[in-house]
């Protein structure tokens, strides 16, 4: 059965069209680097994230590639600009081992 | 002359194996690529690129190097925007530690993210502008427990 990694994403400013707000997600990964060895020696396979996307309305905006630099349950912040029309920001991941997972938010405007 | 370029010289003249010329070059052009992909302190310092509108915020001592907070703030100059970011983590095992495509280059850019820290180092973010051109800063840490710490 396949492990239920957590995922967050929340916005911080002024949802104001044309705006910029930045987008905070974080998720519950660990990151393992492949580096390390357990209690007994033995290597902990690798897991590390290796592709993010950001969309906007459904356009890409950014992409992440992390490396065993970043910390284990990852954490960016990243500016998004606010659509005319507001929207969904969506957050995609997959990692090594070919586990996926998303997080998404609705972009309410400000009257 | 290298011990390299001995042995290659050797393998070619006497054997006239071309399969082992082909190899070393294979080798050399590889450790150059491995270069590449994981710079050293030296080879980022090499680079000699501008510093200007890049502001990093990064701890000037962490408690523990498994989660160093980092906040950078890119503002390209002119009319050039940023449409890619590099953070360098020298003294790692792997020193890439992220790479970021902006696909909707932006003139002022600012991201936070948390690293793992090896030991105490420079952490150097490199800014990848509309031009081409790149710029980079850095800012140092003293990490007092590392991150690469097996069985933890």
């Amino acid at each position: 059965m396949a492990t239920l990694i957590p995922s967050r994403l929340a916005f911080f400013g002024r949802s104001v069209p044309g705006h910029t707000i930045e987008a905070r997600w974080i998720v519950g990964h660990p990151m393992e680097s492949g580096l390390r060895t357990d209690d007994d020696g033995k290597r902990i396979a690798r897991n590390m994230i290796t592709l993010v996307r950001v969309f906007v309305a459904g356009k890409a905006v950014l992409e992440l590639e992390p490396g065993i630099g970043m910390a284990a349950n990852p954490y960016l912040a990243s500016p998004v600009t606010v659509p005319a029309e507001g929207g969904f920001v969506r957050v995609e991941w997959v990692d090594d081992k070919g586990a996926q997972g998303s997080a998404q938010q609705l972009l309410l405007l400000e009257k | 002359m290298d011990m390299h370029t001995d042995l290659k010289r050797l393998s070619c003249k006497r054997l006239m194996v071309l399969p082992a010329c082909a190899a070393m070059a294979t080798l050399r052009s590889f450790g150059a690529y491995a270069q590449a992909l994981n710079p050293r302190a030296q080879d980022l310092h090499n680079l000699h690129l501008k510093s200007d509108g890049i502001e990093l915020e990064f701890p000037p001592l962490a408690e523990t190097g498994f989660s160093v907070p980092l906040r950078a703030q890119i503002i390209a100059p002119n009319e050039l925007k940023v449409v890619g970011i590099e953070v360098y983590l020298p003294e790692n095992p792997v020193t890439q530690a992220l790479k970021l495509r902006v696909l909707e280059p932006q003139n002022r850019y600012q991201f936070s993210t948390r690293l793992r820290l090896a030991t105490s180092q420079d952490v150097w973010v490199l800014a990848i502008l509309s031009d081409g051109s790149r710029r980079a800063a850095r800012a140092h840490t003293v990490v007092t427990i590392s991150a690469c710490v097996d069985g933890s």
